[in-house]
């Protein structure tokens, strides 16, 4: 897949999907469950060294997402978009290759002991972006954290200030009446 | 030129004035909108009757020789009162009366008038002359007009900054304090007339036109008006440009670590050769995710013992308290970076991550950028390096650290 068409496909997606608001990445996670009307189980663990940092399972009843907890919340919650990204792509792990489908299913066996390897139907695991499912999933995890700092940035730097009560001769009622008049997006005066 | 730019400033003023007046007519009472309008065009004529421009327009007449100073003050005093009176309005609300001020200004301009009728100033080329029986009367006027602003611009001062005070920082707050900044300027404008009753005193005559101090606290003062109270459109895109310019700038701080993990674990780029696509912030995103996950990919090569002798090192050392932890991940990110160079791992390994305020990029590349410059600069940092590549058996040139 070209670069310009994996980032409009990534664009168009990251742009289109639902985001909480404020955002909050299990809340995300759960909406999308109740969309897709199937579980998602976010699964905190301590990653294995030499495994990926990032996994995602599916069984015929759910998908289970194990991210890492010795990383910082920032990259946990990448993490999380990454796998969250590959459910939002539909992708199958196919592209994987022999290696790379035995180094995911190692980890998930190792993470994930008591799940029967005959249950599962895909393994997807977040190592490097040689294989152009990691690449999507990634890019379009970059870019909803993109859109969720933007749209935040947004809500912290616009307010509608409210009508000032013109009757209050206190400090407060001067402020709204400045807040009204100086510091916030204009508002029409209710006649 | 000093002039003509400050003109030209006063007219840019005047034009974000005009739009805040536009924009305000939907959520404002009438009568404070009058006293907004009021202030605007009396500043505005307090300005432009005594520019040369004017005085070439007017063709140099008697009437506008003999009263354009006269009218000039007047409209500036006019622009003091509805100030005042916008003011008042602001902090007592719309029914607010226009009290003791408004009597005030009634007196002084009627005073005015009358002691610049007595003084009968005559003008001569560029100065306004004063006979020996007018000086007084002269002085008079430009004491009054000196008593009017000094009253009138510390009530505006000391109203403007109880509220920027009182108010939640953002672009209110900011915006209150760029007005109480063009109300300084306003005093520097008015008592720059000191000049004038020095001169008087002395000379028995005075520049008849604004000079060039006075106009240019004139553009100041209109400028900072002007920018205050349209804080709220601009300062977004501001705020736009300047988040550009600080995420580029941490982008590139922490190039340094970021190369060095790149190069140690190739497989955390995304798109090696991409630099800025996507935007600065994209860019930067990119780069602490992949620092992230290059520090995941190299904990196996992470040396348990080292964090606590660096900790004693930098200590020693004089690092300041705040910059250790930074320098402690430093050192561990440099030495795992040698040790997975000569296939060195430990079993068991593992750093704990920064505890960061919260999950927000900024923060994060906050740290980082303390991180790399540990990593590149400290000599605690170096000395591990050193320590580290001569127990592995690596060889600086060969190898490249």
């Amino acid at each position: 897949m070209a670069d310009k068409t994996l980032w409009r496909r990534c664009r168009q997606l990251a742009e289109g999907v639902k985001l909480p608001e404020p955002f909050d990445a299990e809340a995300f996670v759960a909406s999308l469950a109740a969309r897709r009307s199937r579980p998602i189980e976010l699964m905190p663990v301590s990653a294995p060294t030499g495994g990926p940092c990032g996994l995602l399972m599916s069984t015929e009843r759910a998908d289970y997402i194990l991210f890492p907890t010795n990383t910082t919340a920032l990259h946990r919650r990448h993490i999380l978009l990454h796998e969250v990204g590959h459910l939002l792509c539909g992708h199958v792990g196919s592209d994987a290759g022999a290696d790379g489908v035995a180094i995911d299913a190692a980890a998930g066996r190792e993470l994930m002991p008591n799940l029967s390897p005959e249950l599962i139907r895909r393994v997807l695991g977040r190592t490097t972006y040689s294989e152009v499912e990691e690449r999507e999933a990634e890019l379009l995890a970059s870019l909803i954290a993109q859109r969720v700092g933007r749209e935040d940035g947004v809500r912290g730097g616009v307010h509608s200030p409210a009508a000032p009560d013109e009757q209050d001769s206190d400090i407060a009622g001067g402020v709204a009446r400045f807040d009204l008049l100086f510091g916030g997006k204009p508002r029409r005066r209710p006649r | 030129m000093t002039e003509t730019l400050a003109y030209f400033l006063c007219v840019l003023g005047f034009a974000g004035f005009s739009y805040k007046l536009v924009d305000a007519r939907n959520n404002q009472p009438l009568r404070r909108m009058w006293y907004m309008a009021g202030f605007g065009v009396c500043i505005a004529l307090g300005i432009l009757v005594l520019t040369p421009a004017m005085e070439e327009l007017a063709g140099g007449g008697v009437v506008f020789d003999r009263f354009a100073t006269l009218a000039g003050d007047e409209f500036k005093l006019g622009a003091m009162a509805f100030a005042v009176a916008f003011v008042r309005s602001m902090r007592l609300g719309e029914g607010a009366r226009l009290g003791w001020h408004a009597v005030l200004t009634f007196v002084t301009l009627a005073a005015e008038v009358v002691l610049y009728l007595v003084a009968q100033p005559t003008r001569e080329g560029e100065l306004t002359m004063l006979t020996s029986r007018g000086l007084p009367f002269y002085v008079a006027y430009e004491v009054l007009f000196l008593v009017y602003g000094l009253i009138s611009l510390a009530f505006l001062t000391a109203v403007f900054a109880r509220f920027a005070a009182a108010a939640e920082p953002g672009p209110l707050r900011a915006g209150l304090w760029l007005i109480v900044a063009g109300v300084c300027s306003a005093f520097g404008w008015t008592f720059w007339d000191v000049d004038d009753v020095r001169q008087l005193a002395v000379t028995g005559f005075v520049e008849a036109r604004e000079d060039v101090p006075s106009a240019v606290f004139a553009a100041c003062s209109i400028g900072f008006f002007s920018l205050g109270a349209t804080l709220s459109v601009w300062s977004p895109s501001v705020a736009k440009i300047f988040g550009w310019f600080r995420a580029y700038r941490s982008y590139r701080r922490i190039e340094p670590l970021w190369t060095a993990l790149r190069a140690a674990v190739p497989g955390i780029a995304l798109d090696p050769d991409a630099r800025l696509t996507g935007g600065a912030e994209f860019a930067l995103y990119r780069r602490v995710i992949e620092i992230r996950d290059g520090h995941l990919a190299l904990r196996r090569h992470f040396d348990p013992g080292l964090p606590e002798r660096v900790h004693a090192n930098a200590r020693s050392a004089g690092i300041p308290e705040g910059r250790l932890a930074a320098t402690v991940e430093a050192a561990t990110l440099a030495a795992a970076i040698l040790s997975e160079r000569a296939g060195r791992c430990y079993p068991e390994s593992d750093i704990p991550p920064p505890q960061l305020a919260d999950a927000g990029v900024a923060t994060e590349a906050a740290w980082l950028v303390q991180v790399s410059r540990a990593f590149r600069r400290s000599e605690v940092v170096a000395r591990v390096r050193t320590e580290a590549a001569a127990e592995l058996g690596l060889v600086s040139g060969a190898a490249g650290y």
